[in-house]
């Protein structure tokens, strides 16, 4: 091997090295975006901006919606298995939604204990749930992301909290084992629910 | 085949091999930077401002604080000559994604004898309930006391506009407090914070 051949080799090796190493970087770099600064600031909203087609005591509607892990995904499957956490939450990439999920992600044990799962719904579609929902922790979410989003919002008003601007309340629904519901926090969209209240109404619903 | 041809085959072989290793290595330690972001430090002194804080339950986080009694406690009672005031959201990503730097940091300081006892570490979750403070807390196994600020009292007191933010607060002799140190984000070098913190609170220089 000539000595020019040998140093082209041990170039191409360098050159390699350097794609493998900066490759990655340079893609994680890329989506190293302050994500803070991705949110929308929607300001103070009026509370609510619906009413109700629900009540407690009622069964559920059932629904089958587009899950961003693929699929679809319905109450009814739920049926006699889990109580069931409906979280509708208004938009994807908004204020107070960004820190509602982020933390039911680390609560798993708390519906786990309470033998619930937790459904997430927004009137998304599902590219954004996506890139949304992926920034929200270095591990897949533990429950499935739904999109109401054709036709649209049709779930979100079958329950009676779709806004008149076409997003959803901030709201919470806990339906039980056999489809009825038991607990319904439709709560000011400009706050988060406290934990504990949804963990309670799980607790008198598991009892 | 011409043995200078063999000769570049197999070096190219080694190259890419170097290229799967390292490209299969690199996004887990690539994953970790997920959420970073650019931070602001300032080193701009300011008064910190007293307000006072539940006494913690614990006897391990009343004596890590030198506390005693009970009843809330004025922030000027903690024995430290920094502390380290951490601002997060019990339910804010990114405060998940700091909590195994910052309590890096915690067992940095309690290893080291010439900054335990001197350098302590508060949480404060803003706009979380003690529930949530909680389970953050149990989540992410925090070994230092956290308060909750569910009516978003110390973030206005504290002009917190994003989390997690980092303050570094200077104890005088007199008691007062100075902030010398604020750090808006997360941080993932918890080496370097901690000697960021060090060096600019001027403690490395002073008798113990």
């Amino acid at each position: 091997m000539s000595r020019i051949e040998k140093l082209r080799g041990v170039l191409l090796c360098f050159v390699g090295i350097a794609i493998a190493m900066t490759g990655p970087v340079v893609t994680v770099h890329g989506q190293a975006v302050d994500f803070r600064k991705n949110i929308f600031p929607v300001g103070t909203l009026k509370p609510t901006d619906s009413i109700l087609r629900v009540k407690i005591g009622e069964k559920a509607p059932n629904f089958s919606l587009p899950s961003v892990e693929g699929g679809r995904v319905s109450l009814r499957q739920y049926l006699g298995k889990k109580h069931v956490v409906i979280s509708f939450v208004p938009a994807a990439w908004t204020p107070v939604c960004s820190d509602q999920w982020p933390g039911y992600q680390i609560a798993k044990d708390l519906f786990d204990k309470n033998n619930a799962i937790l459904i997430g719904i927004t009137v998304d579609n599902i590219p954004t749930l996506y890139s949304w929902t992926r920034q929200m922790s270095s591990e897949k979410l533990w429950f499935p992301v739904l999109s109401d989003f054709y036709p649209h919002g049709a779930v979100a008003s079958a329950y009676g909290v779709l806004r008149s601007d076409g997003t959803a309340e901030r709201a919470l629904f806990v339906v039980d084992k056999k489809g009825i519901i038991r607990y319904i926090d439709v709560h000011n969209i400009n706050e988060r629910p406290p934990l504990e209240d949804l963990i309670h109404a799980l607790e008198e619903v598991n009892k | 085949m011409p043995k200078g041809k063999i000769g570049v085959i197999t070096l190219l072989a080694a190259g890419a091999l170097l290229i799967f290793i390292c490209g299969g290595l690199l996004p887990q330690s690539a994953s970790l930077c997920s959420f970073a972001y650019s931070s602001e430090t300032s080193g701009n002194n300011e008064k910190f401002p007293a307000f006072t804080l539940p006494m913690p339950k614990s006897d391990a986080e009343r004596a890590y604080l030198g506390l005693s009694g009970a009843g809330p406690f004025d922030i000027r009672q903690i024995k430290a000559q920094v502390l380290i005031v951490e601002a997060f959201g019990a339910f804010c990503p990114h405060c998940h994604h700091a909590a195994p730097y910052v309590n890096e940091v915690y067992g940095t300081i309690e290893g080291r004898p010439d900054l335990k006892d001197r350098v302590k570490i508060i949480g404060i979750g803003v706009r979380s309930t003690p529930f949530e403070v909680n389970l953050f807390k149990e989540k992410f196994h925090v070994p230092f006391p956290l308060f909750a600020d569910e009516d978003m009292v110390l973030e206005k007191l504290l002009s917190i506009d994003t989390t997690p933010t980092f303050i570094g607060v200077k104890v005088d002799k007199d008691g007062s407090q100075e902030r010398f140190y604020l750090l808006r984000g997360p941080f993932e070098n918890a080496s370097q914070f901690l000697s960021e913190i060090i060096g600019l609170s001027g403690i490395a220089q002073e008798a113990k």
